[in-house]
């Protein structure tokens, strides 16, 4: 054990090591030529390119980033990002973008595309983004975020923003390497990549992950009684996921393929169960499977057509008592094909033109309610969809300073009808050094089946009127400074206005529960964000974000809905080598909970170490989450209470303290 | 409770988690003393730079300086600092910034073509790209295969460059044996 003096001395000792060793003096210009083709470098950083003329205001993360702070899930990326905060309540992951984030409604506002793919099933539009979410952060290239409406492009479930995760080209994976990772909470991952070029000019990849969290008892003081052993759920915190995925590139052709499983207790006994009851758990499985062919026809023609595939399967186990017979079972089964052909085109000078279909088919939509053991069914509902869209988006250069862009997608569905989403962006180079842009945007999202069919008398509901889609209608205002390479800065200001939002209401009538077009919202605020790449190799970026939000009928502010965000990030090389550390901060203003309460505002501060080489073959990354042990609470939905009469709601959901975690790869 | 106590229990707090972090960074000086030290990016570049310019014949300018232009969003940030002035056998290097492209093909001898511009020096009339007496240095992918001069590339962490011969000729830039001989790729 060391005293506390030995311990601040390392402590001291490892940072002056790390500040140290920054400047060396001699001269290069001093060497032959010769001799500098033998220097090693540390690459400088540089900021993707093209992002300026984007009609949005992009957040992007690539995968050094993903190693630098240590990401673990799809949620840690976007947590890193500007104007972003993210809610667990111990099951799924909600994601909260300008101050709009809904808990319980499984960012079905949310579009999630994996390489231009919807991952948002057809059945509750869920937009999986933890450990639910079916890829490994290590497969993946970058993530881009745009906020705003993006129903223009792509349809429904693109109302807040469209994330779209590109995974690494089979290119990139030569030979093999397995992973182990281990963390608190009795955390271990084991992964193993693979990588093979064929004799054709083909290229193949294969990973395969296995992670099991056993985690801790997790205590509930809303549940604290003798009754409900004392406040404590027992091993249901407990978390495990298998994954597949494969790739393979052969000239203009993509082939993918995933798969991801996944199992989480519920320890917060939620929808009114038993609590502390070993039984409660949900299972999400995905199976994607897609072709993608990308051509192109001549010098000012590209195509691109994909067909893919995409299962989902959720069960969710429900102890509504401690009756061993009587365990409720949930099925949501959702298969979807889509077919999209789409057209880049240049044939005009000063226009870039976008054109194409999209045809989507949800061949099953089945929802299933039972009681395990019992003939019986609750519900069993199978609703097929299909829908069809045209899409055409245009880029004007008007001058040498201003550029349109134009935008008008219909969509057709089944239970819909048509829809039309328009945006218009106006881009102006005001200097060489400042864009400006000008931005409005629509969006849509339809009903989900749950909301149009869920419909049982042990739930005590009822099937609502025709529901129709949730719209947005936003305004934003970008302005982008990048003088120099190695800095940029952006500031946004944004208005929002949502109507028809679905909500659950009761039926003074007969107490029945059913889904209706009820809410108006609207949000406002100012994002800003600043970014600086030291010639070190250094990166630092740090974002600020106020965000201003009323419920259109209370006139309140809307829940999970945080004034302030804020985030700082830094990494650099470790004396110039390859070895990285990084340092992330994120502050999150205090919240307003669905249950009338609040939660309070609070700083996470995270600290990673990565790309250390043990041995040529051997690499270490090791990070120290929520450095501080921050004690913090997420809020939670409407859905955590449990059995008792009458039922206890939980005020608010506690996030994990410190955890450590370590992972070691291997190549060769 | 009184806040001296509060202070005294935080810090006790600081103390208990130190351990690890500690440990933490002693394994990152552990790690890192194991391997040698490496320069930045762009300050190897700038030294490329300057060798490049004491390779080539400059003939005889009356003004005694040869001017170095970064078009476009310099990358280089303090690194070429370290070449100002610097003497080129009878001629010394003057660093300039600019924005625009005639300005820069018209008043430099080396231009520097970054990122930022590529894409429009590339939709540039050969004239103005081949000017006459400019070496042309960029450092995307690619640069040398679609005309500039010297490329910089960036291979398993060591900076080289390939050179267009063609390009060269064309803009009566002429360099000695030597250069083409270390250049990882000649078109």
């Amino acid at each position: 054990m060391p005293t506390g003096r030995t311990v601040l001395t390392s402590l001291a000792t490892g940072i002056v090591c790390i500040i140290g060793g920054a400047a060396r003096a001699d001269d290069l210009t001093a060497l032959p030529l010769d001799q500098l083709l033998t220097v090693e470098i540390v690459t400088a950083s540089k900021f993707p390119q093209k992002v300026s003329e984007a009609p949005s205001s992009v957040s992007v993360v690539t995968a050094d980033d993903i190693k630098a702070f240590g990401y673990r899930t799809l949620a840690d990326i976007l947590r890193g990002m500007r104007g972003v905060y993210v809610s667990y309540d111990r099951n799924y992951s909600y994601v909260g973008t300008r101050g709009a984030g809904r808990p319980g409604d499984y960012n079905s506002r949310l579009l999630v595309l994996i390489d231009g793919q919807r991952l948002n099933d057809s059945l509750f539009g869920q937009g999986s983004v933890g450990t639910e979410f079916p890829i490994d952060v290590e497969l993946i290239e970058r993530v881009e975020y745009v906020p705003g409406p993006g129903s223009a492009v792509y349809g429904s479930n693109a109302f807040f923003g469209v994330i779209n995760i590109i995974t690494r080209k089979a290119q990139t994976f030569d030979g093999t390497s397995i992973g182990a990772e281990a963390a608190s909470y009795h955390e271990r991952k084991a992964s193993l990549i693979t990588g093979k070029r064929f004799a054709n000019g083909g290229q193949g990849m294969l990973s395969i992950s296995d992670s099991r969290t056993a985690g801790i008892d997790r205590y509930f003081p809303e549940y604290d009684d003798a009754a409900s052993n004392h406040g404590l759920a027992t091993g249901l915190d407990a978390d495990r996921y298998k994954r597949l995925f494969v790739k393979y590139a052969f000239e203009d052709l993509t082939l993918t393929a995933f798969l991801g499983d996944r199992k989480k207790g519920v320890p917060t006994a939620s929808f009114g169960q038993q609590f502390n009851d070993p039984r409660s758990a949900t299972q999400d499985r995905y199976l994607g499977a897609s072709a993608v062919f990308q051509h192109a026809v001549s010098t000012t023609l590209e195509l691109y057509a994909s067909l893919n595939f995409q299962g989902y399967r959720y069960i969710g186990d429900y102890a509504y008592s401690p009756d061993a017979a009587d365990l409720n079972r949930d099925v949501g089964d959702s298969d979807v094909v889509t077919g999209d052909v789409r057209f880049l085109d240049r044939r005009f000078s000063k226009q870039k033109l976008i054109y194409g279909i999209e045809v989507a088919d949800a061949t099953r939509r089945r929802q299933q309610n039972f009681n395990v053991g019992a003939s019986e069914s609750i519900l069993d509902t199978d609703n097929p969809t299909h829908g069809y869209a045209v899409y055409l988006q245009d880029e004007i250069e008007l001058g040498n300073k201003l550029i349109v862009n134009v935008g008008l997608r219909h969509d057709y569905g089944k239970e819909i009808g048509n829809t039309n989403s328009p945006r218009l962006g106006l881009i102006y180079r005001l200097t060489p050094d400042i864009t400006t842009k000008l931005l409005y945007g629509t969006a849509f999202r339809a009903a989900n089946a749950l909301e149009n069919y869920y419909v049982t008398d042990a739930g005590h509901s009822k099937a609502g009127p025709g529901l129709k889609p949730e719209r947005i209608k936003t305004y934003e205002f970008v302005a982008e400074y990048f003088p120099r390479q190695d800095f940029r800065s952006s500031a946004s200001v944004f208005a929002y206005r949502m109507d028809n939002l679905i909500s659950l209401a009761t039926d003074p009538n007969d107490e029945l529960l059913y889904y209706k077009n009820v809410n108006k919202a609207s949000a406002h605020g100012v994002e800003l964000e600043a970014e600086f790449l030291g010639m070190d190799g250094s990166r630092l970026k740090g974002s600020a974000s106020f965000q201003f939000t009323k419920d259109g009928a209370t006139g309140a502010r809307l829940t999970n809905s945080p004034t302030q965000i804020a985030k700082l990030n830094y990494s650099r090389p470790l004396m110039r080598r390859s070895a990285r550390i990084g340092l992330e901060g994120q502050f999150t203003g205090k919240r307003n909970t669905v249950v009338g309460g609040r939660v309070g505002g609070f700083s996470v501060l995270n600290l990673t170490l990565s790309n250390a080489k043990l041995t040529p073959n051997l690499e270490l990354g090791a990070s120290l989450y929520n450095v501080l042990n921050k004690a913090y609470s997420d809020p939670p939905g409407d859905e955590h209470f449990d059995n008792s009469i009458p039922p206890r709601e939980l005020q608010s959901i506690r996030q994990n303290g410190r955890v450590f975690r370590v992972n070691l790869t291997y190549r060769f | 409770m009184s806040r001296p106590l509060f202070l005294h229990a935080s810090l006790r707090r600081v103390v208990r988690h130190a351990p690890a972090a500690g440990a933490l960074l002693a394994l990152l000086s552990a790690s890192a003393s194991a391997q040698t030290v490496a320069t930045p990016e762009y300050a190897l570049k700038a030294a490329f730079i300057y060798n490049f310019a004491r390779f080539t014949n400059w003939g005889d300018r009356p003004d005694k300086s040869l001017t170095l232009c970064v078009l476009g969003r310099d990358p280089f940030g303090s690194a070429l600092d370290t070449i100002d002035n610097k003497e080129v056998g009878p001629l010394h290097i003057v660093v300039k910034r600019l924005r625009e492209a005639d300005k820069a093909f018209s008043s430099c001898q080396i231009v520097f073509i970054a990122d930022s511009e590529m894409d429009n020096f590339l939709l540039q009339p050969e004239q103005v790209r081949l000017a006459n007496g400019v070496m042309t240095i960029a450092d995307k992918e690619g640069a040398a295969r679609q005309g500039v001069i010297v490329e910089l590339t960036t291979e398993n962490q060591r900076v080289g460059f390939a050179f267009n011969q063609q390009s060269a000729g064309r803009a009566r830039i002429e360099v000695s044996s030597k250069l083409l001989r270390l250049a990882r790729k000649v078109y």
